[in-house]
């Protein structure tokens, strides 16, 4: 009796944890589209204003960031000092790959970040600027799908991992 | 040692350098590499293309590539930053070395906006070499007054008017007991990074203790700037020419601040016929003329002018 009250038990955390943990990754990717919102909006700042050169700049960015965003610039500006052959969005696309389930992005963002790392750089300022502010707008529009996403489905998760943890419980009694 | 322009050069070419031990020839004075043609090295004696990694090869021919891997690595991958510079022409990087180039000139109203299609590049060394410019000091400096006499240095390109010009900045600035030269507050404006070498606005050469660099700003505004906000007793800019900046000069002359500066030219009637220093000259501003030249190797001084164009003995 006593043992299967334990394992009634553990079945239900479990459920329950796997639902949290499904739900908490919609909360997760608001929180990094943002995050990146912010990074794009420094690194303007970084480049329009003070013309720092791209690896100072990407390397600013990951201070006023927080992880896991910020790990992209820091790496990618480490390896731009170190590789000055190098083409930036080579360099984006590797830190991109490194991250990419820590970030857990959809590809509709990943391509938005691929496109402006093709473009970073390689132009006027004022060029610079246009495409910081089409990538903010694609970001944000990134943004407002994933938190209806996570409206709908946060809370789904959630009481369907204690729903589906108890259906089990009644199954094995 | 290695030469620090060494780290704005391609792979490539670097390791052709590396293997004719051109990394560390005190005589290197320029490397130019043309598309599709081999790599062409200036010294202080000679010029000659680079062989290929074998001796038995041909010499190496310059790709696209290289100029693509060079661009990269001469902007950080940041065109932005450089805008005005590839304006302009040129790049100048740590250590005050500059990078010329050309290629395809896009217009726009009327004007150059950018470069493009880099298809030549010449890396010029900048060379820092301290004391050459005590033998002349004495020429230009006014022991009566303590104050320089308003100087302009002439020379062709390549005969170290910029070399001479910063030591003569650092012997102003520093001092020098023995010269009877006392301690002078400079101002620099460097437009092109070459006076000072600068690094991020901080200075990699030697241009004296009581210098104020103005870096990578156009020499008519900075000149302005220094005037106003940290009182020069002398102002030293690189290459005069717009009208712009004969203004400015004029403004510093009024000012009570001494001139140090210089022109590309073969000699003083050379550059009578420039339209913009002609009123500079006429109403005899510059106190000396230094005319510099290679007949006897690079910063030959051949003639100290007074203004009546008489040689100072």
């Amino acid at each position: 009796m006593w043992l299967k009250m334990l394992g009634s038990l553990m079945v239900l955390f479990s459920g329950t944890a796997l639902g949290w943990i499904n739900a908490n990754r919609y909360n997760l990717r608001v929180k990094n589209l943002r995050e990146l919102q912010l990074a794009i909006n420094l690194f303007n700042t970084e480049i329009i204003y003070q013309q720092t050169i791209l690896a100072d700049a990407l390397k600013k960015t990951a201070v006023g960031t927080e992880a896991p965003v910020s790990n992209l610039f820091t790496d990618a500006s480490k390896i731009l000092a170190a590789k000055r052959e190098k083409i930036f969005s080579d360099i984006w696309d590797q830190v991109i790959k490194k991250y990419r389930y820590e970030l857990d992005l959809k590809k509709d963002t990943l391509k938005v970040l691929q496109e402006w790392a093709q473009q970073i750089g390689s132009s006027d300022l004022t060029a610079q600027r246009k495409i910081n502010e089409m990538t903010l707008n694609k970001l944000t529009a990134c943004e407002e799908k994933a938190v209806k996403a996570a409206e709908k489905k946060v809370k789904l998760y959630r009481y369907s991992g204690v729903l589906m943890s108890l259906l089990l419980i009644i199954l094995f009694y | 040692m290695e030469h620090d322009i060494f780290k704005f050069i391609p792979g490539n070419i670097k390791t052709l350098l590396v293997k004719f031990k051109l990394e560390t020839e005190d005589r290197l004075l320029e490397i130019r590499l043309r598309v599709n043609r081999p790599v062409e090295i200036i010294t202080y004696y000679n010029n000659f293309f680079l062989e290929g990694i074998n001796s038995k090869d041909r010499p190496y021919i310059v790709k696209k590539d290289d100029f693509k891997r060079a661009m990269l690595i001469l902007t950080d991958n940041s065109l932005y930053a450089v805008e005005r510079q590839l304006r302009e022409g040129f790049i100048t990087v740590e250590g005050g070395h500059r990078i010329g180039f050309t290629g395809r000139a896009v217009i726009n109203d009327g004007r150059i906006d950018s470069i493009q299609d880099i298809n030549s590049l010449n890396y010029r060394l900048a060379h820092e070499i301290i004391g050459i410019g005590e033998d002349i000091i004495n020429k230009i400096y006014d022991y009566k007054n303590n104050r320089l006499f308003n100087t302009l240095l002439i020379s062709p390109p390549i005969c170290g008017k910029t070399t001479l010009l910063r030591d003569l900045v650092r012997i102003l600035s520093d001092g020098n007991s023995k010269m009877g030269i006392k301690g002078h507050r400079v101002g620099v404006v460097d437009e092109r990074s070459e006076i000072g070498g600068a690094c991020r606005g901080v200075p990699q050469k030697n241009i004296g203790k009581r210098t104020d660099l103005l870096d990578n700003c156009p020499k008519d505004e900075g000149m302005m700037i220094l005037i106003r906000s940290m009182s020069p007793e002398v102002i030293a800019v690189d290459e005069v020419g717009k009208m712009s900046d004969v203004r400015a000069l004029t403004e510093a002359l009024t000012a009570g601040v001494s001139i140090l500066t210089t022109v590309h030219g073969y000699n003083l009637n050379s550059i009578k016929l420039r339209p913009a220093l002609k009123s500079l000259l006429d109403n005899k501003i510059f106190e000396r003329f230094i005319i510099l030249s290679k007949r006897k190797g690079v910063g030959t001084v051949e003639k100290i002018l007074n203004s009546r164009g008489e040689e100072v003995g």
